[in-house]
């Protein structure tokens, strides 16, 4: 089960949209603030998952967003239920997860983390904390195929109960220091910090101008509700 | 030029690595630097471009001469080091970005930078991978967009440490020509000497006197593994097809083909961690595996308490025993592995003479055969497999005494 949400977690984040990072990280934003406005208005989250859907073209890899979050997902609603005992809180609540959720899958990370890196700069975020981004989105998927293989291992030494987790964890953060340490190591022969970086412009596409109006649009309609 | 004179280095914990080193080497020159395991290879490599002592700190003795700077950046600049692990060696999540990455620390702008990447990979002829995800790629293809790096950043050396452990021959043997075409210095450590006979010059640091891997006749038992009719694909991409084979009692088999043939999801498919989608396999008896990352495996603080301590003396790790297994060395670290792995009854090893000498391969093979256990092991050393009582070539789709 573990593995199978690991895998799904890393297949979404590995299909790539075309959008510039520039308009997809103002878009983010502001579908998101709409969603945070409108007190999580369900028309609303449900237009926010609309606006994702246009923006990434790919219903599977939001679904596939959507079903890797889905203990996240029960983790909020249960807590908000325990927490107000309203349904229908909850519900427009969990829509709004949902939402925001499908905005990260859709507008986000469907664009290149390199690119995303590129806006921030452009924005005049300093290259070396812009660049963490690309750095933790690549260490994450090598975290992922660590654990899928710690989780192998410690089930072929036949380890079950507490001493499983403890040995999973214990495995898991030590390798997660190793790799750490030995990206850092490659950063430093690549050369990273030698010179300035400078951010780049693309050409901005139809979709992207489609995305920034739907997203205004969004906003609008929440400050109007 | 690159000049060390009685070079001596220490590692913040105290491991004396290197003992008064002498080595030169000319502009253009191609050196060929060979050695058992724990010699101090990757440490010398790790000199060259300042990453000892500037990123590992320790204690560098004698005199270091790199192009006539102590320049950090300027070293950097000048040297490009490539490691063993391809896998902690790419930060970028696109191809093209990844080549170009090193390139705009430079200081080139992103325009100019794409520009060389296109240059260079038509030059390579690895065009069509610039577009792929990064984490989509082979174990070699990684490697040669690595080495297309290191060309396109213009340094005047290269320096490879152990580039080809996890690759097929022939890829390893295509990757490397193309490296030694360039007009560069080039240094490169590696345990399989064949490869020395196209550099310039060789520099060991303790030369071994035999090359050949043998093995000793062995009585082979009933059957312990028996794979019938098995087919597995990822996706649209067909694995096996129809594949039977039987391993018996006391046998020792070697898996090979080419990176991505599928010998990894074999060995998962015999231990049990995946299911074949059609056919079956079983198997008689406990089963352990040690996969090429070893330390997947260690989650103990001490060497002593991951493994038997007659295992650990078999492996020649006793030495090791107080140390926390993390903290090995990755040849070591892949003994200890291989040692934890002699627990089962049958014993699956991926790739485990990668980034070892020909001492231990002999080794590995008479432990095997001492043992009585069944040993399966998935590995690009052809000469091993050569060795072993039966083989499966994935490429050919062939069995041969299995």
């Amino acid at each position: 089960m573990i593995r199978r949400l690991l895998l799904t977690a890393n297949e979404a984040l590995a299909t790539y949209s075309h959008l510039d990072a520039r308009i997809a990280l103002i878009s983010a934003t502001i579908v998101a603030l709409a969603v945070y406005l409108s007190n999580f208005n369900v028309l609303i989250s449900i237009f926010a998952v609309f606006i994702s859907l246009i923006a990434c073209k790919s219903p599977q890899k939001i679904l596939k967003g959507l079903t890797a979050s889905i203990p996240f997902i029960l983790f909020f609603s249960i807590s908000s239920y325990l927490l107000s005992g309203d349904l229908t809180y909850v519900t427009k609540t969990t829509f709004g997860v949902i939402a925001l959720i499908s905005v990260g899958v859709g507008i986000l990370y469907g664009t290149p983390p390199e690119e995303v890196v590129n806006a921030l700069v452009f924005f005049k975020v300093p290259y070396r904390y812009a660049f963490l981004i690309a750095l933790a989105f690549r260490m994450f998927q090598i975290y992922i195929v660590d654990l899928i293989h710690v989780v192998e291992a410690l089930k072929m030494s036949g380890e079950k109960g507490l001493s499983y987790y403890k040995k999973l964890m214990k495995t898991f953060a030590s390798i997660a220091v190793l790799r750490s340490l030995a990206i850092s190591e490659a950063l430093y022969s690549k050369g990273f910090g030698l010179e300035n970086v400078k951010s780049y412009s693309r050409k901005i596409s139809k979709s992207d101008v489609v995305l920034l109006i739907l997203s205004s649009f969004l906003l609008i309609l929440a400050i109007i509700e | 030029m690159i000049k060390l004179k009685n070079v001596s280095y220490t590692y913040p914990n105290g491991v004396k690595a290197l003992r008064n080193l002498n080595l030169q080497i000319d502009d253009g020159e191609k050196v060929f630097i060979g050695g058992s395991t724990g010699s101090g290879k990757s440490t010398l490599l790790r000199i060259f471009n300042g990453l000892i002592p500037n990123f590992y700190g320790g204690r560098l003795e004698g005199e270091v001469l790199i192009y006539s700077t102590k320049d950090k950046k300027e070293l950097i600049k000048r040297v490009y080091f490539v490691s063993q692990n391809v896998e902690e060696q790419i930060v970028s999540s696109v191809v093209k970005y990844e080549m170009a990455f090193p390139l705009m620390q430079r200081g080139y702008d992103f325009k100019d930078a794409i520009e060389i990447v296109y240059d260079i990979s038509k030059k390579l002829k690895i065009e069509h991978l610039l577009d792929k995800k990064t984490h989509e790629l082979s174990d070699g293809e990684k490697q040669m967009i690595l080495i297309a790096e290191a060309i396109a950043c213009e340094v005047d050396c290269i320096v490879l440490d152990e580039p080809f452990a996890h690759l097929h021959p022939n890829i390893s043997e295509k990757i490397l020509k193309l490296i030694l075409r360039e007009d560069k210095t080039v240094i490169l450590s590696e345990h399989r000497v064949e490869f020395a006979s196209y550099f310039d010059r060789e520099f060991w640091f303790n030369k071994p006197n035999f090359y050949e891997i043998e093995l000793e006749d062995g009585d082979l038992g009933d059957t312990v593994v028996k794979a019938d009719s098995i087919s597995f694909s990822y996706g649209d991409k067909v694995l096996f097809d129809d594949l039977s084979f039987e391993f018996r009692r006391g046998g020792i088999y070697a898996i090979i083909g080419l990176n991505g043939s599928g010998k990894t999801t074999l060995l998962k498919l015999i231990a049990g961690l995946l299911k074949p989608k059609e056919g079956s396999i079983e198997t008689k008896g406990s089963v352990s595996l040690a996969f090429q990352y070893p330390n997947y495996h260690f989650s103990e603080n001490t060497v002593e308490r991951e493994v038997d301590f007659n295992l650990l003396k078999m492996f020649e790790l006793e030495r090791l025993a107080k140390r926390h297994p993390h903290s090995l060395s990755s040849g070591e670290a892949k003994r200890l592995s291989i040692a934890k792995a002699f627990s089962g009854d049958i014993v699956l090893l991926d790739e485990p003479t990668a980034g070892q000498d020909y001492i231990f391969r002999n080794k590995l093979l008479e432990i095997a055969r001492k043992s009585g256990k069944t040993v399966i092991i998935a590995t690009h050393d052809l000469r091993l497999a050569k060795a072993c009582d039966g083989v499966i070539d994935l490429d050919k789709k062939a069995t041969f005494n299995c």
